[in-house]
């Protein structure tokens, strides 16, 4: 069985010499490591040229007719990024962190697997091995262990029903809908006497099993104290999400990742106004997170991402249907931003994979793998994206 | 946890009740209460005997399972329930309907599968139907294997959890929700076109799982050839569309490749038709590698994570001796030397599943009609058909060994001891009439059959001081036992 060692006991084993070459190396380091990775996972396939604009290709007019955004300075027009490119404008938020050069977009970018089902396509690209149904740990959990982290309590959060096969393998995941429901449920009235009790029988033993329930605990008191710290008030409905996120970076407890899961993508009818109010809150929700981190913002990266696009043509139902390439949002402090990256494939139909869809001229593999090593400190690609040579994007910093 | 002190195995001194816990942790879901004295006083053999012989009426189970019936029809039965006579008419509108209809039928699915968990008698058969669920995973929130996933564990796995693999294996391999999950219905043999390009129709997924999980083991001496040959012999085991009739397996002539193969060192003719998949599929049944790995699986089931080299051998060898018996196969781990060597004892996590199973049964409650306990292994991380990797939910510890869930386990403790468990009826007034100071004595039995530390009755104990509500009182001693980290273990 593999050890497990908290934050607490690496600081204080730090003093023993014979351990040292089994510890990482930031935890001598005078500051320790305080980056974070945010994964925004849009389930569901988000429609990428909804949510970044070609505006510039005179094909993407002609193939949706009645779903296209409109030009920039047209009515309810796009945002023009770069003469090309354009955001939503119900993601009229982002722009001032575009302009920063915190906002990053990769254009093109998907799976060089060609399943247009959900489970299978959101699987491959949380385990980083499209084509390989038999992986069942996550790439950012392989990356996270690779860099030594990812073994505090409190370390790495994922907001959503369970937890994610992104962040399944060796490494501890306190998982839960809101970070205020991480706590003991228990009938009122029993309450804080079982709590107490629990502490009790989890207090000693050195298993896994007493070391889990006791950080456990550790961390539903540590919870318990953020909830206040919370500024869910300045964000959009449906964000708390991201408020919390931002409340456990700013309280600096040692997270190092954070996963949120987000539903409604999957927009085969009027997708026009499914988008505009999911893009509404997104936009509002990532620029109440900036706001909110400030300075910190400096030590975070959050990437945005879906399973596959959708198909370059709209369908009979004003929506679209399961494609292949999408675009991808990264956003942060060491983010080259203010760019579109990528190669736009065009949307000719000849130039559509299968004759239908977005092609992919990036790997996301190329996208996970340089956010593993350049921020989460893998030491190499190899075990986050086993099988590929991922080519450099330049996506950081 | 405090080290078990060395056991003698039991064949060398009389049986303990605590050597009934022990083999009712896990070749049965633990005790109900009373059973472990039993199994001390008739014996290990005498309850294998009962529990591979065949099966006897079971009046209570049958009554605790008549509301989730509906959910063990077939799949014709189901469609024609939920769409009339008329379904195939439908089209397209089929899958939508099925998709609607089936999330509250999966949740009956899972709630017949715990029912029987819990109240069977045949517990060896119903640990066996949990193992092959997982062994053979379909996820059933992939297209149509919705409809399917229910009659798979009913019609598939049950019928065969204790006899022989190889029938075990066909069956699963026949059955749509298997052709569906790992994609065998739509593989084709791969087509020159006009151009001379070959177009790809293959389809690996079943063929590699087959060969990696299900059969010969990721280290079992096969190749990518080898997966390829046998994708290409299985290509036409297909699964028939709403709109051709009737629902179940199909032979699809025109999909199937009829050219030469070769898989593990054996050759197919050409023109082998629907037959030559179920040549495969003895071959790999009878391959000494299935034995082996199988022997694995089994043995880090019932004995070990990691299992001591004896026991996989033992297995191995009674697989092959017995041409793949299952039974055959326990008999020969539950007699071994491994079973009860130093060390096994309380050495292995329980699952979610198995905490909740366990609890229920050492404390003699049932789900209560309502499906609301589906939804309570979902938030525990195991729910029952939905797991979407071909690898099933896991066995290791290590797996199942997080803070998160941690707290769901004292959280589900803490509900339980209140009663509060959705879709769990228990009567603990029932179990533990006295709620005094014989209280903590008998849930400790009954729940740990004297693996209690001492430590935590004391904090049990401590937790107590001052409640006199006798109904508090048994709240609060069933969910410290059932949270402890002892009861955790098995």
């Amino acid at each position: 069985m593999t050890t497990m060692l908290s934050r607490r006991s690496l600081l204080l084993a730090a003093s023993g010499a014979a351990l040292a070459s089994t510890l990482p190396r930031w935890a001598f380091a005078e500051t320790p490591d305080r980056r974070v990775l945010v994964v925004l996972f849009l389930r569901g396939g988000v429609d990428g040229l909804h949510l970044i604009v070609p505006h510039g290709d005179p094909e993407y007019y002609s193939a949706r007719k009645g779903l296209a955004v409109a030009r920039p300075k047209k009515s309810d027009g796009a945002i023009d990024l770069d003469g090309q490119f354009g955001l939503h404008p119900r993601l009229a938020p982002l722009e001032p962190a575009y302009r920063a050069g915190e906002l990053a977009v990769i254009h093109a970018v998907g799976s060089p697997d060609a399943t247009r089902s959900h489970f299978e396509a959101q699987d491959y690209a949380e385990t980083g091995t499209p084509g390989r149904r038999s992986t069942r740990t996550g790439w950012l959990a392989r990356g996270l262990a690779s860099a030594g982290k990812g073994r505090q309590p409190l370390g790495v959060v994922a907001l959503g029903n369970k937890r994610p096969l992104g962040l399944r393998g060796e490494i501890d995941v306190v998982t839960a809908k809101r970070l205020d429901q991480f706590r003991l449920l228990a009938p009122k009235r029993l309450e804080s006497r079982l709590g107490e009790a629990f502490e009790a029988l989890y207090a000693k033993g050195d298993d896994a099993v007493t070391r889990a329930g006791r950080d456990a605990l550790g961390a539903t008191r540590q919870l318990a104290k953020l909830e206040r710290d919370t500024r869910a008030g300045d964000y959009p409905d449906g964000a708390r999400p991201l408020a919390e996120v931002a409340a456990l970076i700013r309280a600096d407890v040692g997270l190092t990742t954070a996963w949120l899961d987000v539903g409604g993508w999957d927009t085969h009818q009027a997708q026009g106004q499914r988008l505009g109010r999911l893009f509404d809150g997104l936009g509002k929700g990532l620029a109440a997170f900036r706001a909110d981190l400030g300075k910190d913002l400096e030590r975070v990266v959050l990437l945005v991402m879906s399973e596959f696009g959708r198909t370059v043509a709209e369908n009979g139902t004003g929506g679209t249907d399961h494609g292949h390439g999408t675009a991808m949002l990264l956003f942060g402090g060491p983010v080259r931003g203010g760019k579109v990256h990528g190669v736009w494939p065009g949307l000719a139909r000849e130039q559509r994979y299968e004759a239908r869809d977005l092609a992919v001229t990036t790997d996301y593999r190329d996208v996970l793998a340089e956010l593993a090593t350049g921020h989460v400190g893998a030491r190499d690609a190899s075990g986050v994206v086993p099988g590929h040579s991922p080519k450099k994007v330049g996506l950081l910093r | 946890m405090a080290p078990e002190p060395a056991v003698a195995r039991p064949a060398t001194r009389p049986l303990t009740v605590a050597d009934g816990h022990h083999l009712l942790n896990r070749f049965a879901f633990g005790p109900r209460p009373g059973e472990a004295e039993r199994v001390a006083q008739g014996g290990i053999e005498r309850w294998l005997d009962l529990q591979l012989a065949p099966a006897k009426a079971q009046p209570e189970l049958d009554k605790a399972l008549e509301p989730y019936r509906p959910a063990l029809e077939t799949p014709a039965e189901l469609v024609e329930r939920w769409l009339g006579d008329d379904w195939e008419e439908l089209g397209k509108g089929v899958q939508k309907e099925v998709k609607r209809r089936a999330k509250d039928h999966l949740a009956g699915v899972a709630l017949a599968e715990l029912t029987r968990h819990m109240l069977s008698e045949r517990q060896l058969e119903e640990v066996m139907v949990d193992f092959w669920t997982n062994h053979f995973n379909v996820f059933a929130k992939k297209g149509f294997v919705r409809l399917f996933a229910g009659d798979f564990v009913e019609r598939a796995l049950r019928p065969h959890a204790l006899g022989r693999f190889e029938n075990l294996l066909v069956a699963t391999a026949r059955h749509p929700a298997m052709l569906i999950y790992l994609d065998n219905a739509r593989s084709r043999a791969p087509r020159e076109t006009a151009g001379g390009e070959t177009r790809g129709g293959l389809n690996e997924n079943y063929a590699r799982e087959l060969l990696e999980l299900h059969t010969v083991g990721v280290d079992g001496g096969y190749t990518q050839a080898d997966v390829e040959s046998a994708a290409r012999v299985l290509t036409g085991w297909s699964v028939r569309r709403p709109r051709e009739g009737a629902i179940g397996f199909m032979f699809r002539p025109n999909a199937h490749d009829g050219g030469e193969k070769s898989v593990l060192g054996t050759k197919f003719s050409a023109g082998g038709g629907e037959d030559e998949g179920k040549k495969l599929l003895t071959l790999l049944a009878k391959h000494p590698s299935t034995a082996r790995h199988l022997g694995r699986k089994l043995c880090a089931r019932f004995v070990a994570d990691d299992p001591p080299a004896a026991c996989v051998d033992a297995a191995a060898k009674a697989y092959r001796e017995g041409d793949g018996d299952i039974a055959r196969v326990l008999r020969a781990i539950a007699l071994g030397e491994s079973f009860f060597a130093e060390g096994v004892r309380g050495a292995k996590l329980k699952s979610p599943l198995e905490l909740v199973v366990s609890s229920a049964r050492a404390l003699g409650a049932r789900p209560d009609g309502s499906v609301g306990l589906a939804r309570v292994l979902e938030r525990m991380g195991e729910p029952i058909l939905l797991e979407s990797v071909p690898t099933g939910h896991p066995e290791q510890a290590s797996e199942w060994t997080s803070t998160s869930g941690l707290l769901s386990r004292m959280s589900y403790a803490s509900q339980l001891g209140a009663g509060k468990v959705p879709g769990l009826e228990l009567d603990l007034a029932a179990q533990l009439p006295d709620g005094g100071s014989e209280l903590l004595p008998k849930a400790s039995a009954l729940l740990l059959g004297g693996r209690a530390r001492p430590e935590t009755l004391a904090a049990v104990e401590r937790a107590l001081a001052g409640l006199d509500d006798p109904a508090e009182r048994r709240a609060v001693a069933v969910a410290l036992l059932v949270g402890s980290p002892e009861y955790q273990r098995q």
